[in-house]
């Protein structure tokens, strides 16, 4: 009685925040030997760091939660004079992981985005279950990773695990 | 029993068994429930809303006005037709509107009292007293079925869906508009109210492209559920049309076997509405009775579920329709008596078929009456060779076609009167909606499959670019040509003849609207309720039109329509609900104590922005009060602890923060030194409150700002705003981390023995100052502590990773417990808050109230070259006047009940003034000064401390004296030492 669908929590991701200018850019993708994404919701990945394309100057670099420090230090010594801002906001979102055949049957029953338009290798922000929400395409119509805010995480299972089929809250 | 031994869909393998009104039917596989008691040759189905006069089946449709009924066995759904309803083991229904029985129903008296309570008689009888008396009877009377009182156990769910193209109705055009649109590759969705698809098809006998129907509707199907870029769902219905092409359909007992009902949200590039149209009965007296039955219904029961509702017919028609079943009817043995025909003269087609048949017609012939209470007897003909009466026991009318144009209304579009047809249908094209078949008045199959294909075909190469044309021809089908000849119902009919059966609307009360000088069509809607209400006339408002503009000699469709509204169909409240139900209702949050806080026992409560917090931690045997004293006296004399994550905080970088800061706050942020933080007020342009918080500079170009809970959202849009569109000249980036830091604050004489009973590197000492903060490890972890107090005492905030959050509070709490450390609560954070006289904007600030009159000229820098809300401010300052300001008030009873928002009036022996002086903010029975204080704005109240002024109560009211705000450490030593 329920998708066929795996919804889990991802526990080990770090997320790092960006804002800057073309030239700071340029050193971020230096320090991290990736060209950041220019399109809109656009992704790249390089060994396991992979760098969001949230908005035109505005990024998030999704690392392992074991690289989070040494990540956060290359690329704050990377900025010399140009205006940027990097924070750290691992602890700020909450992840989960939705696998399986049914996996747009569950997403769709709380985003109300087209997500025929979101292929894999993609992120899009919007509204999730009436929680802001990051959704990062792994494969289209079968894996997503979902971002919240930390103090929605609590509902989100819980509406995720309805939204699935079990019971829920 | 009136079940064919062979036809129709159902199974007669697998038999029902169902209780109607408390007595025990059995029907088959496949029917709904209206045709299982056709099968059983139950008549009486219901009562009329208004004169409870016995009804039975008018249709076979979701345009049903009559069967309404209680679901009792699936829950308790009250109001649901039984035609929609598929037939289950064990179902359980009765009818609504009547007591004791369907059949002997008491208050059918109304019927013999119908000549004193005619259309709008409520309005002329019950304007004088005593309204309580008639609301008794009135409120008895009113509504039909009867509420739930069990939770519904069923499960829903609400879907969001985006297509290129949406074709509502699966009939003969819907199908060939998606087959031929599904060519193109585009994605398309299909859906249609029935159980399958097809439409009139189903129970029309006609070949298309030289197929049998029901064999053109399989291969359709087939094609249409091969293609991936098709989505079909049977047994949805379109309800409404909303902006931007948004339409709302409810798929009843989807494929996921736990759900009752899907709500598909669905947004469309295009909308093909084929939603076919429903018959439009024949008005004249006895047009309600039992056994009057439309004749597409008819065919509907005798084709799809072999059921036959009577056995010798009168058909009764304006038009041609009624002829293409007389054949089907003779084939499973309804005896046709005869035909009355409202036209002179009759089509070639019709005039083969009934002399093939030896059908007796009556041209120009009309029923005048219907004999038979519960089930009909004869009908009285009158035709050019006089009146006769005919013996029957089923009268089939049609009045003609009405196109079910409610989606295209729901869309904005206005419907225009087509006089060939005699029938409202769509006028010019609205959003992105376009209606073909006999939706849109198109009444031949092949006019319909045409029309169609040729809309898909321009619509899917208006989305793709790709050419369509193969499809776009009038096809093949053999059929009578529709004709009509409409003569509207008039007022002088002897008997009640319905023009809206659901409503139990008559021509004469029609008539009567009219005689009152009502004109507009919606004007005698609304004093009638002809078209109201769940039925949203879909068989009686072209009639209820006719009529009145008849009545009023104007030309037909010169007035216009009345607005359908959605829903077409009604909506459960639980699918709406979807699975956001219970504990899912709101979108909760949470911080990572607030476990721990449940736990031990907190009295949760909402505190804004969907957090819910501790309100207080209640012992064993304690009180509210009790608990929140306790709490209290803590905070004052040992050691508190409450857990502020839920405020909101930013971080903002670079190098143009301090300029920022400086305009948003009232006050100069300029000068702040790096590891100090700086209590500031946040304006709105008008110069009212926005927020208050403190910030804190981390390093030279680095902020982190913290803002009131309720307010952190509109707070980051705010200065989200000023970033990207007013001030884009400033480099400054906005981050919001509220979530990722917890805030924990220790509060209290011991504060600083707790956090120093803590492994750390950050020294406690006297060197740490008020709005200090310092970073450095804390039982093993990097942290931020910063002294700051919304308490008035002694007080550390500590901002540590959500990760480590739990592991640091209960590390304070091991530390504080021979401190006598206690958990507060929000509400005991308040009653801290007034005693210290503290304004919050969510209390004083009352979107009049400005820094100076809550007598915080202290933080304005009206010398500052601009901030949000100077401007406001200087006007306020510059036009002077009395205003009303914050004030302390203590009651003459030192434990008196004083209710926020009491009203303030002067005292009766006291100053001269009058009238409403203002009203208590927040009130409280302060623990530690042991007595009552309310905080308050008054009138002119900075010039009045020492006078009294009246608290007015509900109950009781109060003398206070009006005081200064602050009732504890005026001087704020505690806080600052």
């Amino acid at each position: 009685m329920s998708y066929q669908v795996k919804i889990s929590v991802l526990d080990d991701f770090a997320l790092l925040n960006l804002r800057g200018t073309k030239a700071a850019v340029a050193r971020f993708e230096t320090a991290l030997e990736l060209e950041f994404p220019k399109g809109a919701q656009g992704v790249r990945v390089r060994d396991g760091v992979a760098v969001l394309n949230l908005a035109p100057d505005h990024w998030w670099v999704r690392t392992s939660l074991e690289d989070e420090d040494q990540t956060f230090t290359s690329l704050s010594e990377a900025i010399t004079i140009e205006h940027a801002a990097i924070t750290v906001v691992s602890d700020h979102f909450s992840g989960f992981s939705i696998v399986g055949d049914d996996a747009l049957l569950v997403l769709r029953q709380g985003l109300s985005l087209d997500l025929r338009n979101i292929a894999t290798g993609q992120c899009t922000r919007g509204s999730f279950a009436r929680c802001g929400g990051t959704l990062q395409v792994l494969d289209q119509g079968y894996h997503y990773d979902l971002f919240v805010e930390a103090s929605y995480a609590d509902y989100v299972s819980a509406w995720l695990d309805r939204a699935g089929g079990g019971g829920g809250a | 029993m009136t079940r064919l031994a062979n036809g129709g869909v159902v199974n007669r393998q697998r038999r029902l068994n169902f209780r109607f009104n408390g007595q025990e039917y059995q029907g088959l596989e496949g029917d709904t429930l209206a045709s299982a008691l056709v099968a059983n040759d139950v008549k009486v189905v219901g009562r009329s809303f208004k004169y409870h006069r016995p009804r039975g089946l008018l249709t076979c449709g979701p345009e049903e006005p009559n069967a309404l009924v209680q679901l009792l066995s699936d829950g308790d759904q009250p109001n649901l037709r039984a035609t929609e309803i598929r037939l289950t083991e064990g179902l359980e229904a009765k009818s609504v509107n009547c007591w004791p029985s369907a059949r002997f129903d008491l208050g059918a008296v109304n019927d013999w009292l119908s000549p004193i309570i005619p259309a709008g008689f409520y309005y002329k009888t019950f304007m004088a007293r005593p309204w309580d008396f008639y609301s008794r009877f009135i409120r008895k009377a009113a509504g039909l079925g009867r509420l739930p009182t069990e939770r519904d156990r069923g499960r829903y769910e609400r879907v969001f869906h985006h297509t290129d193209l949406l074709v509502v109705g699966a009939g003969p055009a819907g199908l060939r508009a998606a087959q031929v649109a599904a060519i193109s590759g585009a994605d398309v969705m299909l859906v249609d109210m029935q159980m399958s698809p097809g439409g009139h098809l189903l129970f029309h006998s006609r070949e298309i492209e030289g197929k049998a129907g029901a064999e053109w509707i399989a291969e359709v199907t087939a094609e249409l559920k091969g293609r991936r870029n098709v989505t079909c769902l049977q047994n949805t219905t379109a309800t409404g049309y909303y902006d931007h092409n948004m339409v709302l359909a409810v798929e009843h007992e989807p494929e996921a076997a736990w759900l009752r009902e899907r709500l598909w949200h669905i947004r469309a590039k295009k909308v093909v509405i084929a939603t076919g149209a429903v018959e439009r009965p024949l008005v004249f007296p006895g047009n309600d009775r039992p056994g009057v039955m439309l004749t597409d219904a008819v065919a509907r029961y005798v084709s799809r579920f072999a059921a036959v509702p009577g056995q010798r017919a009168v058909v009764y028609t304006n038009n041609s329709t009624a002829y293409e079943h007389l054949e089907l009817m003779l084939s499973v043995g309804i005896s046709v008596e005869q035909v009355v025909d409202l036209r002179a003269t009759l089509g070639e087609a019709e005039r083969e078929l009934v002399q093939r048949n030896s059908i007796e017609v009556v041209t120009n012939g009309r029923i005048i009456g219907v004999e038979g209470r519960s089930a009909v007897r004869d009908v009285r003909v009158a035709g050019e060779s006089g009146i006769r009466s005919v013996s029957c026991d089923l009268v089939c009318h049609s009045g003609g076609w009405n196109p079910l144009i409610h989606l295209y209304s729901h869309a904005g579009g206005k419907s225009v009167f087509d006089q060939e047809s005699a029938t409202f249908i769509p006028g010019e094209p609205v959003q992105a909606v376009h209606c073909v078949g006999a939706a849109n008045g198109t009444f031949s199959v092949a006019g319909g499959l045409g029309e169609a294909a040729g809309i898909a075909g321009s619509l899917v190469e208006e989305l793709t670019g790709k050419q369509l044309g193969s499809y776009s021809s009038r096809p093949e089908v053999a059929e009578i040509p529709y004709g009509i000849n409409v003569i509207w119902p008039e007022k002088t009919l002897k008997g009640k003849a319905f023009v809206d059966f659901q409503n139990d609307v008559t021509t004469a009360d029609i008539a009567l609207a009219v005689r009152e000088n009502f004109q507009s069509i919606e004007h005698v809607k609304r004093y009638t309720t002809a078209g109201m209400a769940v039925d949203q006339g879909k068989v009686g408002n072209p009639n209820v039109i006719g009529l009145v503009t008849k009545e009023l000699g104007e030309q037909q469709g010169s007035v216009g329509t009345t607005t359908f509204r959605p829903p077409f169909m009604p909506v459960s409240f639980g699918v709406i609900g979807g699975s956001e139900q219970g504990q899912l209702i709101i979108p909760a949050r949470t911080t990572p104590i607030t476990r721990w806080n449940i736990a031990q026992g907190a009295a949760m409560d909402e505190a804004g922005a969907n957090f819910r917090r501790p309100f207080y931690f209640p012992r064993a045997g304690e009180s509210m009060d009790d608990a929140v004293a306790r709490e209290a006296r803590a905070a004052r004399n040992a050691c508190g602890i409450y857990d502020g994550t839920p405020l909101g905080t930013f971080e903002l970088q670079g190098p143009d923060t301090a300029e920022l800061l400086n305009r948003l706050y009232t006050n100069r942020f300029d000068n702040l030194l790096i590891g100090r933080g700086r209590f500031g007020l946040m304006l709105r342009e008008d110069g009212r409150f926005l927020d208050d918080g403190v910030t804190f500079r981390v390093g030279p170009h680095h902020y982190l700002m913290s803002c009131g809970t309720g307010a952190a959202g509109v707070v980051y849009a705010h200065i989200d705003r000023l970033l990207q569109t007013e001030w884009t000249d400033l480099k400054v980036y906005l981050v919001n981390v509220s979530a990722g830091l917890a805030t924990m604050c220790v509060c209290g004489p011991y504060a600083r023995d707790v956090l120093g009973g803590v492994e750390t590197d950050i020294d406690f000492d006297e060197s740490f100052r008020f709005m200090d903060f310092r970073e450095g490890r804390f039982a093993g972890v990097s942290v931020r502590i910063a002294r700051v107090s919304y308490t008035g005492e002694l007080s550390f905030e500590i901002n540590v990773a959500r990760r480590h959050a739990l592991m640091i509070w209960t590390t304070l709490m091991n530390a504080g417990q021979n401190y006598g450390i206690t958990p507060i609560g929000s509400e005991t954070s308040g009653v801290l808050r007034i005693e210290k006289g503290f304004v919050s904007p969510g209390h004083e600030g009352d979107n009049i109230t400005n820094p100076f009159d809550a007598g915080m000229a202290w933080i304005v820098d009206m010398e500052k070259p601009d901030f949000i809300g100077k401007r406001s401010l200087r006007r306020d300052l510059d036009l002077g006047g009395e205003r009303q300001h914050v004030v302390g008030l203590l009651p003459d009873k030192h434990r008196a009940l004083v209710a926020d928002g009491s009203a303030l009036l002067p005292d009766p022996g006291g100053s001269g003034r009058s009238g409403f002086q203002g009203h208590v903010t927040a009130a409280c029975f302060s623990p530690t000064l042991e007595r009552t204080i309310a905080l308050a704005l008054l009138k002119d109240g900075h010039h009045r401390h020492g006078e009294k002024v009246l608290i007015s109560g509900l109950e009781q009211s109060c003398l206070a004296t009006v005081t200064a705000p602050v009732f504890f450490d005026p001087q704020g030593q505690r806080m600052r030492g």
